[in-house]
């Protein structure tokens, strides 16, 4: 009986680092002296892959890096939207994913396809680990040909370095989004995508990015590796972009 | 000068101070007993040395959370002056219905006074000294009783709330005042009412009766309609009535528009002085000119308003805080090409706005001429101190110029801020101030559940959230008006859903709920009011967007929602042209002036009862409250007058009045003593209605109740957050070194 009581120490270190990241968040949603609007909750797309939630552990760093650097009213825990239960993707007005293209039944493609034209937004983003996403350019072309199948009126386009994605808050330097790389080893095939945003007419419904920013903060969950200085707040100052750009475009 | 004061808060709040600390140390004994306990009886073998470390660390942890749970906050309030509280102020009221006699030659004020004479003796015992000050229109300072009943002559004129607003400003221990309750100004009794309580200071009426024989007027003041209106749409076109009565009766109203009788009501109007609005729906039909003409017993007036093919609604969204609901109000508006949004986002945010249509401004204009070419400004979210004074002045002169602000807003943490300010002012809504204890509890409830939502899971395993959407509700006894058809018109699954609201403490006489929400005590969720030439609208809620999440993406509910509520929440474009009498009676052998709203110079024409006419001349008089020509002329006998106005474009507009002999006014109508009215007023501040001596009694405290300053939470800081966690974790780390994990 003892023993089910017992925590690792890996568990133990985990649950102290995780509790540290948050400590200053919670300290911060107390404080009334910030303007907040709505709260909303940042929530992980679930999907049949295993994957869907790697690195979600380490997504109270990026939800704290929101509450220090803009006065969006996000929850410091992560949620979870289930692809196949519509209402549960309808509570969130933006979704995080792995890969959108592992939804594979026709109730879960469905239900995604009924949550971004009520105007919802997803942002897709691929894990930079090749055991994850062994092929990049194959990653975009599972994407397109999804979005392609599901939403037939979308059109996934590549956006130039000059779109307001890049400067609505944070300025990315020349445009270019940041990069994650395996063993931190400079990939140029990988490098060479910027961003592709999925469109139904003039509006953005998503984005899809290869650049595995979710991997840049990540130095808390068993997935985690070490980043070059800065490359995780670069990683995150460019997913508050997008989520802000999302916020003021039309639905 | 302030001094400061400790309260605990949360489940401590209503708790006596000693109460509340005496439970705190009580749990936190216990706990520490406990603490003690639990290391008694460790499954590993301790030193006592090990044993103490680690039970202290235990206990600090739980004292922390216990200090964080009872929530103490510093209050700082203003000391108030050693000197106020101590004296007393008598008002007598020398206005000529308090000096008018009846048949037995009995006046009001000589009532009043004597009834006061019987009381004076026992005030004087209970108060340091004894003002005494005379008033009609103004005040003046008396040195007695006497003096203030007998020197000068009666004024025209009774500014009863005025007054007695200026002598709560002297701060006062008390207040009587002898009247006879009629105040003869513009003012409302349930603003200055709601003021009054809010000072704390008691106010005694003594009350002046005879026994006049009343009499009676009715006056068509002002009719409202818009200039332009969109074709086979509805507007709202409003007639405003001062009556005076004797006793409660029913006033026939009547609307005819192009000829035709369309409308006709029967107002309730109680004994006394009355302000009544009359709103009618009104269909505009096909293109052309709309004439319309409202009748109150003998007296009408009439207006013009065009009816277009189309027209172009500007919209200026000005956000103060980053949420979602500005995707979603900006995907319904686009639909509607007609719609042309202009979005700025505070500065503060940080934020580059890229907007689909209209032209981008930096921040909000600091003058409300940039804000004319905007038929509706919309304040979402935004927060007291973003808004400069002048920028707040400039959203009050641009719909007092016949504009239309419409602030939305769900959280009470935001809208408190706003209490006191301009933009409060012009709204229908009083919002609950800071520091109040149920705006408190509302804003702690606001911040730990948050948006209405159930939360469960955790960092590492990811939690779950249910939203509950609440719906629109309409409130009791909602009238027909182009923007409360919205509602009452729409089925029950058309009806606006949402996830959170700020809480407001009153609506403001003359105000109209829209939505309220559901429960046994509905609170008002939309609301507006004629503010000026202009409208003011407040939404307490979220900006609806869960609600559009939530539909079909086949429904174009929402979407639908916005366009209608936003264009009938706006004033199409200003007046329709019309003719108004600004001289309230007209009389024989006195000039009354009148007022005409066009572009150009509109001709102006008197017609006598007799059937003479005779033409005015117009002098320019246009303001920045738009365009205005004024005329004059002396009625030369007693009866119906008729004025006619004719435009550039011949349209024309009239207006039916009445010419007496005498001047008519509400202090010289020998309206019947305002009991009820000042017995209300009085009791609201903690007075009482003085009919004889045993009914004065003084509950002044000697320091009047000054509203404490923002409370400052002393749990909420990452230092002792900080704190407990360190001491939390070097308990584990100390339990895994003594082999307890």
């Amino acid at each position: 009986m003892n023993r089910k009581l017992e925590i690792h120490r890996r568990q133990f270190l985990r649950s102290l680092i995780v509790g540290a990241a948050l400590a200053p968040a919670l300290s911060s949603a107390a404080s009334f002296d910030r303007l907040r609007g709505d709260r909303v909750g940042w929530a992980r797309l679930k999907t049949p892959s295993p994957q869907w939630r790697r690195h979600a552990g380490s997504d109270p760093i990026l939800t704290n890096f929101f509450r220090e650097q803009t006065t969006l009213n996000i929850d410091p825990i992560w949620y979870v939207a289930d692809a196949d239960d519509l209402h549960q993707l309808c509570t969130y007005p933006f979704l995080f994913s792995q890969d959108a293209s592992a939804i594979i039944s026709p109730l879960g493609r469905g239900n995604f396809a009924e949550y971004i034209r009520r105007g919802g937004f997803v942002l897709v983003d691929a894990c930079h680990d090749s055991h994850v996403t062994p092929d990049f350019d194959a990653f975009l072309q599972n994407q397109i040909a999804f979005y392609s199948a599901v939403l037939p009126e979308a059109k996934v386009i590549s956006l130039p370095s000059t779109h307001d994605v890049y400067k609505c808050h944070f300025k990315i330097t020349g445009g270019k989004p940041p990069h994650t790389f395996a063993e931190n080893v400079y990939d140029p095939q990988k490098a060479r995508h910027g961003l592709y945003g999925v469109m139904i007419g003039s509006r953005m419904a998503g984005i899809v990015s290869l650049c595995g920013w979710q991997c840049g903060w990540d130095h808390v969950t068993e997935h985690g590796m070490s980043t070059p200085p800065g490359l995780d707040i670069s990683c995150m100052q460019m997913v508050v972009n997008i989520y802000i750009y999302a916020m003021t475009q039309g639905a | 000068m302030t001094h400061i004061e400790w309260q605990f808060g949360g489940w401590l709040r209503d708790l006596p101070v000693s109460a509340a600390a005496a439970l705190l140390a009580a749990v936190g004994l216990v706990g520490i007993l406990f603490v003690a306990w639990s290391y008694r009886r460790s499954r590993g073998v301790l030193t006592p040395r090990a044993r103490r470390w680690l039970a202290g660390l235990r206990a600090s942890v739980m004292l922390l959370l216990l200090l964080c749970l009872a929530n103490p906050e510093r209050i700082e309030k203003p000391r108030p002056p050693k000197t106020a509280g101590r004296t007393l102020t008598v008002l007598v009221d020398r206005s000529a219905s308090m000096s008018t006699p009846d048949h037995r030659g009995a006046t009001r004020l000589a009532d009043a006074v004597r009834r006061w004479r019987q009381v004076e003796p026992a005030a004087k015992q209970e108060f340091s000294s004894v003002k005494y000050q005379r008033f009609d229109r103004d005040v003046r300072s008396a040195a007695s009783l006497d003096d203030a009943a007998n020197t000068g002559t009666p004024g025209d004129d009774t500014h009863l709330f005025a007054t007695l607003r200026h002598s709560l400003d002297e701060n006062p221990g008390a207040i009587v005042c002898l009247t006879d309750g009629l105040d003869t100004s513009d003012e409302a009794s349930g603003k200055f009412s709601a003021e009054a309580a809010a000072r704390g200071i008691p106010i005694y009426f003594v009350p002046g009766e005879n026994h006049l024989l009343p009499g009676a007027s009715v006056a068509l003041r002002e009719i409202q309609a818009p200039a332009r209106v969109l074709r086979r749409t509805e507007f709202t076109a409003t007639a405003v009535i001062e009556a005076t009565e004797p006793r409660d009766r029913q006033l026939p109203m009547e609307l005819w528009v192009n000829g035709k009788k369309t409308a006709s009501t029967q107002l309730a109007v109680r004994a006394g002085h009355n302000t009544l609005s009359w709103p009618v729906t009104v269909e505009s039909g096909e293109p052309g000119e709309l004439a319309l003409e409202f009748r109150a017993g003998d007296q009408s007036a009439s207006c013009v308003a065009d009816v277009v093919e189309s027209t172009t609604m500007e919209v200026l969204y000005y956000q103060g805080a980053l949420q979602w609901g500005y995707r979603f109000l900006r995907g319904a508006l686009e639909t509607d090409p007609s719609f042309r949004l202009t979005a700025i986002l505070n500065p503060a945010l940080q934020v580059q706005l890229s907007t689909g249509s209209g032209a981008t401004l930096a921040d909000l204009p600091d003058d409300a001429a940039e804000l004319r070419r905007f038929q509706i400004v919309i304040l979402a979210h935004v927060f007291a101190n973003q808004l400069s004074s002048q920028q707040q002045q400039a959203l009050v002169d641009y719909v007092r110029g016949g504009g239309c602000v419409f602030f939305i807003s769900p959280d009470t943490e935001a809208t408190e801020g706003f209490s006191g300010t301009a933009v409060e002012q012009m709204l229908p809504v009083v919002f609950a101030a800071r520091g109040d204890a149920a705006s408190s509890a509302m804003r702690q409830m606001q911040h730990q559940l948050s948006v209405n939502a159930a939360q469960s899971g955790d960092t590492l395993d990811g939690g779950s959230q249910a939203i509950t959407l609440k719906p629109f509700v309409l409130p009791r006894g909602a009238t027909h008006s182009a923007v409360a058809d919205l509602f009452l018109n729409a089925n029950a699954g058309e009806l606006p859903h949402y996830a959170s609201n700020a809480r407001v403490r009153a609506l403001k006489g003359g105000a109209e709920a829209l939505a309220v929400s559901s429960g046994n005590t509905p609170e008002v969720l939309l609301a507006r009011q004629r503010f000026g030439n202009g409208f003011a609208a407040v939404l307490v809620t979220d900006l609806l967007w869960r609600w559009k999440l939530s539909l079909p993406s086949g429904s174009h509910t929402v979407e639908k929602f916005w366009q209608q509520l936003l264009l009938s929440l706006a004033p199409t474009s200003g007046q329709g042209f019309r003719v108004m009498k600004l001289t309230a009676s007209a009389t024989v052998n006195v000039p009354a002036v009148f007022l005409a709203n066009t572009e150009t110079a509109p001709a102006l024409e008197a017609v006598s009862p007799g059937g003479k006419r005779q033409r005015l001349t117009v002098s320019d008089e246009s303001s920045t409250n738009g365009h205005a020509w004024q005329a004059s002329f002396t009625p030369t006998m007693a009866g119906k007058w008729e004025l006619h106005a004719t435009d550039s474009s011949h349209r024309e507009a009239r207006l039916v009045f009445p010419v007496g002999e005498k001047p008519v006014s509400a202090e010289l109508l020998n309206l019947p003593a305002d009991v009820t009215g000042m017995k209300q007023l009085a009791e609201s501040t903690g007075g009482a209605l003085v009919r004889e001596a045993a009914d004065f009694q003084s509950r002044v405290e000697p320091t009047s109740a000054a509203p404490a300053k923002t409370p400052e939470p002393l749990w909420n800081s990452s230092v002792l957050l900080g704190l407990m966690l360190a001491a939390y974790a070097t308990e584990l780390i100390a339990r895994r070194f003594c082999k307890l994990l």
